[in-house]
């Protein structure tokens, strides 16, 4: 655990990562302290998607190495990543799986193939399905679920799976905002409980109120790895996404809004 | 308890091949009483046109029904699993006609070798997955890519097969039958050596279920959660061959089976395969065992091959299950940044 010792759980130098002859992701270089919660932001096509999965050895690296505690991802093997480094992709199907069976897939890494499930894993499943408040329809079919349900179940399996890293791509898309409000709180604790969490969360205002630290990416490079406060002074949201950032006080909590910009003429 | 639902199904399907296996080998052109099948069986009475009927006709017929239906259901629900495409059947995607191409190779190039029909078939079966693979890779577009990549292969698998018969007229006496798919001839020599690749082909099948539940959540979960998803998915393909290649040993083109079968079982239990395998296995025992039986008695003593009233059920089900398909929302949410 010698990158633990270090104080981070995932460092990544000089990734490049493409598809064919185009690269999408160029030189970046990044760490995550443990129980950190950090965003990733950018523009569309500045290679959100591309970045995570790099992070989550789903795409190979063109350059660069990834190491998670400290080892390379490379000299895991598939299981033994899964027991460290959880990944919610964005794009999968709705399973027509029962609530508590899709939850119990998260297991999998864990228990040994023919065996049947064992109190370590009876209890990740029941602690998972409390954290996301999701026992009131475990019995249920994923298929009659609102999509802020689903996105919970989703959540309890990937918490289910007990890793200290957890990666997700655009938790709160496709949910109303109370559902993104609930996501990225519960979220939020996770992370106050010691889980590692990385996430592309694509409204901009939400992302700087939640998370600990910013990655901000555009054009395929990591413009900068900020605290949200230091992001905001900084004046690189106004540049990279071409708008005016407003700062306002309400309840004792800091809001950022964002309006056009009139004097770009480019 | 929450699993005595999917428990008393697989009940209920295993009652209902029993049931319909006995009435395989009781019914036909020469029915066969209860208590006679008893005394036969327990060998009792030996001898007799009965004995000959039962042991030479009727045994061998319903275990190739029940074993092929058991098979071509279950390499169905592998496909359509591992493909993540609920139209994945061996006989839509061509799997059958690769089958059926290195059968008809073996049996003009090497006849009198009926040892080796399995192993042909399998092969042809492997070869026509791994065809489909590849253009669905290079391929665009969504689920019904999979169909029109079926279409193609089996077109081209079937003027292999035509010109074959042409060059071999000796070699094909059976061939109308073969391409029809049926079960009227099966006579245990057939039986003796693709009943074993079936037997291993089902119990391999009922041990990956878990498996498959992972797998069908797509190749990122399915990374995420520990499977190595490319080697594991090839050796699962390799199973569907097994099963569906076993089958058009026994059967030849027997279609739909493994495509209404699945959708039945999956309506009736869902989508956990590790109910899912047996059931569909079940179901599917019984399915081509009660079609067998009607397609024998409907026009007595005329008899229709079983494969045509399969296609007669099987084609207006595919329509609706297209229709179905197109009008129902994709699973799919978002899209890529």
């Amino acid at each position: 655990m010698i990158g633990v010792t270090a104080g981070f759980l995932l460092q990544a130098i000089n990734l490049t990562v493409g598809y064919g002859s185009r690269e999408i992701i160029r030189d970046v270089s990044l760490d995550l302290k443990p129980g950190q919660f950090t965003v990733l932001i950018g523009p569309n096509g500045s290679g959100k998607t591309t970045l995570l999965k790099a992070l989550a050895r789903l795409l190979p690296l063109r350059d660069g190495v990834v190491t998670l505690a400290g080892r390379t991802l490379g000299s895991y093997s598939q299981r033994e990543l899964a027991r460290s480094l959880a990944v919610l992709p964005q794009i999968r199907q709705t399973p027509a799986l029962k609530v508590s069976t899709l939850i119990s897939q998260g297991r999998y890494p864990h228990h040994r193939y023919f065996s049947s499930f064992t109190a370590d894993d009876q209890k990740a499943i029941a602690e998972a399905m409390a954290t996301c408040k999701v026992c009131r329809f475990a019995n249920r079919e994923m298929n009659t679920l609102s999509g802020g349900e689903r996105q919970r179940v989703f959540l309890a399996m990937l918490l289910a799976q007990d890793a200290e890293l957890m990666i997700l791509d655009e938790p709160t898309t496709f949910l109303d905002i109370a559902q993104q409000l609930e996501v990225l709180d519960l979220l939020r604790s996770l992370s106050l409980q010691g889980k590692t969490i990385l996430a592309v969360i694509h409204d901009v205002s939400l992302a700087l109120r939640y998370a600990d630290r910013i990655l901000l990416l555009d054009g395929g490079c990591l413009v900068d790895n900020l605290p949200p406060d230091e992001l905001i002074t900084s004046g690189l949201l106004e540049k990279v996404y071409g708008v005016n950032l407003h700062r306002h006080a309400a309840d004792g909590m800091v809001f950022t809004n964002f309006s056009v910009r009139k004097d770009t003429d480019a | 308890m929450k699993m005595q639902r999917e428990i008393l199904f697989i009940c209920g399907f295993s009652t209902l091949m029993v049931l319909l296996f006995i009435l395989s080998i009781s019914f036909g052109p020469v029915d066969i009483p209860l208590s006679r099948i008893w005394m036969i069986l327990t060998a009792q009475e030996r001898s007799g046109a009965l004995v000959q009927i039962l042991n030479q006709v009727r045994l061998p017929r319903s275990l190739a029904a029940m074993g092929v239906g058991m098979a071509l259901a279950a390499s169905g629900t592998v496909l359509q699993a591992v493909m993540q495409n609920p139209l994945a059947a061996p006989s839509l995607i061509g799997v059958n006609s690769g089958a059926a191409l290195t059968a008809m190779l073996l049996l003009a190039y090497f006849p009198g070798r009926p040892d080796l029909l399995t192993p042909a078939t399998f092969l042809g079966a492997l070869f026509a997955l791994g065809l489909i693979i590849l253009i669905t890779r290079y391929a665009p577009g969504g689920r019904s890519t999979l169909i029109l990549a079926g279409i193609a292969v089996s077109a081209l698998l079937g003027a292999g097969i035509d010109t074959l018969r042409l060059l071999h007229p000796e070699a094909m006496l059976g061939a109308t039958g073969f391409m029809i798919g049926g079960i009227a001839g099966v006579t245990w020599s057939t039986l003796r050596f693709a009943l074993p690749w079936i037997l291993g082909g089902l119990l391999a099948a009922l041990l990956v279920g878990p498996l498959l539940n992972v797998i069908s959540l797509g190749d990122e979960v399915a990374l995420s959660l520990g499977v190595p998803v490319t080697p594991v998915r090839t050796l699962l393909l390799a199973l569907a061959a097994i099963l569906a290649g076993s089958s058009v040993a026994i059967a030849g083109l027997l279609g739909f089976v493994g495509l209404i079968v699945p959708h039945g079982a999956r309506l009736l239990l869902g989508s956990d395969h590790r109910w899912l395998i047996p059931g569909a296995m079940l179901l599917g025992g019984s399915f081509v065992l009660g079609c067998d039986l009607v397609a024998r008695l409907i026009f007595a003593p005329y008899e229709l091959p079983v494969g045509i009233l399969l296609s007669f059920i099987g084609g207006p089900f595919f329509i609706y299950l297209l229709i179905h398909q197109a009008s129902g929302k994709a699973d799919a949410q978002g899209d890529e940044s």
